[in-house]
């Protein structure tokens, strides 16, 4: 099991032999006003851009092929996919809760999203997917529907009980293609999420993965060259790009 | 203040910056958020010193904008898409939710666009877009003036406006057969208007809308063209302050805006609900009925509405007598009378629903009287628009939502309610002051042209006389046009110039077959001439020949013979000079203020004069440049109240100026305040009608400092 994937959309490749400590960087921008009377009012962007930092230790060249050829930019509009992240919520964060009333969302007061809200991951063949969302709906009644690519349209309905709850219902996709989810009539649909696994009953917060990257050319550090390939230490910086969320 | 959209989050300590857009429309780049943006608003041009406690003249926006380069990028030889070429459209709004809800912050005209290919970003730079009102004007002049009042100088900012496509009242619709707008004067858009006493007493302005000062007496019909038949219904749309009577013949309509009804003559009150148009929160549209009984009238009925979608009334119904004959089969007028307060009256056959279309000119009354509006020929449009409001001190812009306004003196210096208050401790980064002696004056001269008028009943006034001969050929029509001075109205018929009359009388022709004036002097009919008035200084004359031979339009000696006269002409007539302050030899500071023909009247000037003086015999501070807690829905103009407790400042203040600048993640706000102190006129205008013994009254147990603080928050 590797930690990432990359590569453009229908072509993405593990990326394997990755040293542990990857770092991954939100950098969101902001902007502060203090009064004369020591009040401060902070301003932030919607969007926090991430940055990865990947490092290798004694790899021959194959293994940051697909990385090497992106930053190369012949391999147009890459993605990456960060199976930590997609585990927790594939979403977005501005796609998981809106504007409207508060709904118990896992215990946490989250707006209500727009009915009509529409959110588009690309999910990979063959993995557990599970979209899942909560309100306070009727037994029976839809809280979004879902469909896989080109697919039909499925409603996901509210389970028994009363109360916020939570309805949720899993997918295996047959291929790489996308995951959209649509927010269904009926108001008080809120913590929408996306994720990788099995239904749990739980919420988290969006992470928007995979998403679109740049990727910074790989600095190498040369250890040995010998018959065939050198081996090197590479340190390669992702960079997220594009609006989170529109593919 | 602007209205903010629904679904914009509410105001918080921490804010999630929006997304500002600027929309190229069609051309390259299309619609792209914007990386770095900033858009300035400014009143200048004004005729008066910056220490004045008023901010007037005029503003014109400008901004910037800079975006992500697209791949393949943007260039000025790029192809198709990738072609950026300046001087398109380019409208700039934010939006906290990816355009589902909108604050507009401008509409711009893209000026000049910068790039380079290392560089990841485009510049455009933005000034507003006043095309619409960059062309040349011709507003009617005195001849379409009924009555004996004068017009409110804003009624010529409306004429340009409507011009432009700017409207303070909804245009004609469809099916309109009347439209009285009422802003500025009681000339008719479509019908004629004629008024019985005088109905009108001046121009107000309530609620950010022009209403006429209603007299209390007399009526104003407003005939309708063309007449609309009793069998169907007959709509009645219009703004009104107060209980507006009208009527569409058979029974007087009443309707009473404070208590939110609608009663047809004899008939019993019903309400109707308010609330029904966010646009025009005072408008109401009345429909009208008669029920035809044989051949008599037997019932009226009238019910009202507030908005294009709103739910109707009941009906208010007039149980009458009438007999249907010819003379009462159509509705010939609608008759506005009595002490209403109503404006952009339409009278419309059908419920049209661009009678409630929103707004684009917010204007006020000016109130300074214009006897005779003189307009220059060649006057574009927005410069006129620009002197009248330096000249009246009021202030005049284009809003971020692109909506024409004109803001009267009487606001500009602060008699209107504080939209907000800006506590310095906990909304701004600093309070910077400024004062100085520059600004002092210790001689104020006004200076203003009152109109010369001349009316005579015999054709006599000489208006214009051609300098150059016209040749029209045999059968042939020639149309040319005059600019004359002033303004004429009233334009004599034509006679020959050998005609037996005396000859200083009537617009008079000769005509010959040579240029050099030889031949036979031609018939008298040979020539047929008409001239109209097609602009306040402009006069259209279209010279048809009668015979079969080319005539030329000269004397017998060759002299060019075209005269026009007319039995009244105005012009701007001698300066008139006010002054205030130190005798003109002993001055060491003077201050001249020239109002030229936009003001005419000696109360007008005097009270300007009075004013300015007031302002400049001692140093005022100016607020310039503070960086405030930003708030998109501030906009230019607004009068908001400042208070900072460490230096005791409590003041009303006008938004002179504003200044956005916005990056990654934030966007500052830094404003321009112009303080606006209470001055004696604004006590007198609120105590003003009141006697000790009920000031005494009204004030009993309060101390010094309460009554202090209560003048200090006149109108707040």
């Amino acid at each position: 099991m590797t930690a990432f994937l990359f590569g453009p959309l229908g072509y993405m490749q593990p990326l394997g032999e990755v040293r542990p400590g990857v770092t991954r960087a939100p950098s969101r921008a902001r902007g502060e006003l203090v009064t004369v009377g020591g009040v401060r009012y902070v301003q932030k962007a919607r969007h926090a851009p991430r940055q990865w930092d990947i490092e290798y230790a004694w790899i021959t060249p194959d293994v940051v092929r697909i990385l090497a050829a992106a930053a190369q930019g012949i391999l147009a509009d890459c993605w990456l996919y960060d199976v930590a992240a997609a585990r927790a919520n594939m979403l977005p964060a501005y796609l998981t809760a809106g504007p409207g009333s508060p709904v118990l969302v896992a215990g946490l007061p989250l707006g209500a999203l727009a009915v009509g809200t529409v959110a588009t991951v690309p999910v990979l063949a063959g993995r557990t997917y599970t979209v899942s969302a909560w309100s306070a709906h009727a037994s029976g009644q839809a809280a979004f529907t879902y469909k896989l690519g080109a697919g039909a349209t499925v409603n996901a309905t509210a389970p028994a009980g009363s109360g916020v709850r939570v309805s949720s219902v899993s997918v295996i996709p047959p291929a790489d293609q996308t995951l959209t989810v649509t927010v269904s009539a009926g108001a008080g649909v809120s913590g929408l999420r996306v994720h990788e696994g099995a239904p749990d009953g739980d919420w988290f917060p969006g992470h928007g993965t995979p998403c679109r990257v740049d990727v910074i050319d790989p600095q190498a550090v040369l250890q040995l060259v010998e018959d065939g390939h050198g081996v090197a230490d590479y340190t390669i910086s992702l960079q997220e790009v594009g609006i989170p969320g529109v593919i | 203040m602007q209205a903010l959209p629904a679904g914009w989050p509410a105001d918080t300590a921490v804010e999630t910056v929006p997304d500002v857009v600027a929309d190229f429309g069609s051309s390259a780049p299309g619609s792209v958020s914007v990386s770095e943006w900033s858009i300035a608003r400014q009143l200048t041009g004004s005729l008066l010193p910056g220490q004045v406690r008023a901010g007037t003249g005029f503003s014109v926006a400008s901004g910037s904008v800079g975006f992500p380069q697209t791949a393949p990028p943007l260039s000025p030889w790029g192809k198709g898409a990738q072609k950026l070429v300046p001087g398109g459209r380019c409208s700039v709004y934010a939006t906290p939710d990816a355009g589902a809800s909108r604050l507009a912050l401008g509409s711009f005209l893209a000026n000049q666009a910068s790039g380079a290919v290392s560089d990841p970003a485009v510049t455009v730079d933005l000034i507003e877009d006043q095309a619409r009102l960059r062309k040349r004007v011709a507003v009617p002049g005195l001849s379409d003036v009924v009555g004996t009042i004068g017009v409110d100088a804003v009624w010529l900012i409306d004429q340009i406006a409507r011009t432009g496509g700017y409207y303070a009242t909804p245009k004609p619709s469809p099916s309109c057969v009347g439209s009285l707008p009422l802003q500025g004067s009681v000339i008719a858009e479509r019908g004629t208007a004629t008024l019985a006493g005088s109905p009108v007493a001046g121009w107000q302005t309530i609620n950010r809308r022009v209403y006429p000062a209603p007299s209390g007496s007399g009526s104003i019909a407003l005939a309708l063209s063309p007449s609309a038949s009793r069998n169907g219904s007959l709509f009645l749309t219009f703004n009104v302050s107060g209980t507006a009577t009208l009527t569409g013949g058979l029974v007087n309509i009443v309707v009473d805006a404070g208590a939110l009804t609608v009663k047809a003559g004899s008939g019993s009150a019903v309400t109707y609900a308010a609330g029904g148009s966010a646009a025009w929160p005072d408008r109401v549209q009345v429909e009208i009925q008669c029920t035809l009984a044989g051949a008599t009238y037997t019932e009226v009925k009238a019910r009202a509405r507030t908005g294009p979608a709103a739910a109707w009334s009941g009906f208010s119904t007039a149980t009458l007598s009438v007999p249907a004959d010819s003379s009462n089969a159509d509705v010939t007028a609608v008759t506005v009378s009595g002490s209403s307060a109503v404006s952009g009256l339409q009278v419309t056959t059908a419920a049209d629903t661009g009678l409630w279309a929103a707004p684009t000119a917010m204007l006020d009354a000016s109130g300074v009287t214009l006897d005779n509006p003189l307009i220059p020929a060649d006057g574009d449009g927005w410069d006129v628009i620009q002197q009248i409001a330096a000249a009246t001190l009021g202030g005049a812009w284009v809003s971020e939502a692109g909506a024409l306004t004109y803001r009267a003196r009487d606001w500009m210096r602060g008699l209107g309610a504080p939209s907000e208050t800006i506590v310095s401790e906990t909304s701004l980064a600093d309070v910077s002051w400024s004062i100085g002696g520059e600004d002092v004056a210790d001689r104020v001269t006004i200076t203003y042209q009152p109109p010369d008028l001349k009316t005579v009943t015999n054709s006599s006034l000489l208006i214009w006389e051609a300098t150059e001969a016209v040749a029209v050929g045999p059968g042939g029509t020639v149309t040319i046009y005059a600019d004359i001075e002033g303004t004429a109205k009233n334009l004599a018929s034509w006679l020959p110039i050998w005609d037996p009359t005396a000859a200083t009388q009537f617009s008079r022709w000769a005509a010959a077959t040579s240029r050099d004036g030889g031949g036979t002097q031609p018939a008298d009919t040979a020539l047929q001439i008409t001239a109209t008035m097609t602009g306040t200084s402009r006069v259209r004359i279209t010279i048809t020949n009668t015979t079969g031979t080319k005539l030329w339009t000269v004397d017998g000696t060759g002299t060019p013979t075209l005269i026009v006269r007319a039995n009244l002409s105005a012009r701007a007539g001698e300066t008139v000079t006010l002054t205030a302050g130190a005798q003109e030899d002993g001055a060491a500071t003077p201050l001249g203020v020239d109002l030229g023909a936009w003001v005419q009247r000696y109360a007008d000037a005097q009270q300007i004069l009075d004013w300015v003086w007031s302002q400049v015999q001692e140093p005022r501070a100016t607020i310039q440049g503070v960086r405030v807690k930003p708030s998109l829905a501030r906009q230019l103009g607004d009068i908001i109240r400042i208070t900072d407790t460490q230096t005791a400042l409590s003041s009303k203040a006008l938004i002179s100026g504003i200044n956005l600048t916005g990056s990654a993640g934030q966007y500052e706000q830094t404003l321009d305040l112009v303080l606006l102190e209470v001055t004696f006129y604004d006590a007198s205008q609120n105590f003003g009608a009141k006697t000790f013994a009920q000031l005494s009254t009204d004030w009993a147990g309060l101390t010094f400092a309460q009554v202090t603080d209560l003048i200090n928050s006149i109108g707040a």
